[in-house]
């Protein structure tokens, strides 16, 4: 079990160094950043993408009905 | 306001989602490996924001959006099966869920 620990440490620490040097190496030029307006994102979420927020607000309700099925007092009925 | 670079907000992506997958290999506990799972989520939805930030995209906060809400219905599930495990056994680690072992 330790040497397994030990061995997936380097393996984490590699993953770290991998993704830090692509990141450093990368060139990144130097565009525009920061937020245009919250009108953008505004008309994204309600404009173009309304039928998927639906579909995620009906997924929490289905997760939410879930939830309290799986953790109620008496466990769910058979 | 300052503004840092966009590979600031990549490295602190990158050390997020190497302390999340670390944690969630090395740990039993059902807690722990839900809040692992979450900051594995939350670093990629900094690597979204960072970059629609970059490129003035209102899609990748969109879909950060997106993301945070399906996060929120993996915790409240994983959160209640938690629950329930818990009280079938009185135990919170994972190691005795082995009946799909072959």
């Amino acid at each position: 079990m330790n040497d397994i620990r030990g061995l997936l440490r380097l393996a984490i620490a590699t993953l770290l160094l991998c993704l830090l040097l692509a990141m450093l190496i990368a060139p990144w030029p130097g565009g525009p950043t920061g937020l245009e307006s919250f009108a953008a994102i505004n008309e994204a979420l309600f404009g173009r993408y309304a039928l998927a927020f639906e579909i995620l607000a009906v997924l929490l309700l289905a997760a939410l009905i879930g939830a309290l099925l799986l953790a109620r007092k008496e466990g769910p009925r058979p | 306001m300052t503004t840092f670079p966009l590979a600031a907000y990549l490295g602190l992506s990158a050390v997020l989602f190497v302390l999340g997958a670390y944690g969630l290999l090395i740990s039993r506990n059902g807690i722990k490996i839900l809040m692992c799972i979450e900051i594995l989520l939350n670093s990629a939805n900094l690597n979204l924001v960072a970059f629609a930030a970059y490129h003035r995209d209102a899609l990748g906060y969109v879909m950060a959006m997106f993301s945070i809400g399906l996060a929120v219905a993996e915790a409240a599930v994983g959160l209640s099966i938690l629950i329930a495990l818990f009280r079938l056994k009185r135990r919170i680690d994972v190691d005795w869920l082995r009946s799909l072992k072959g």
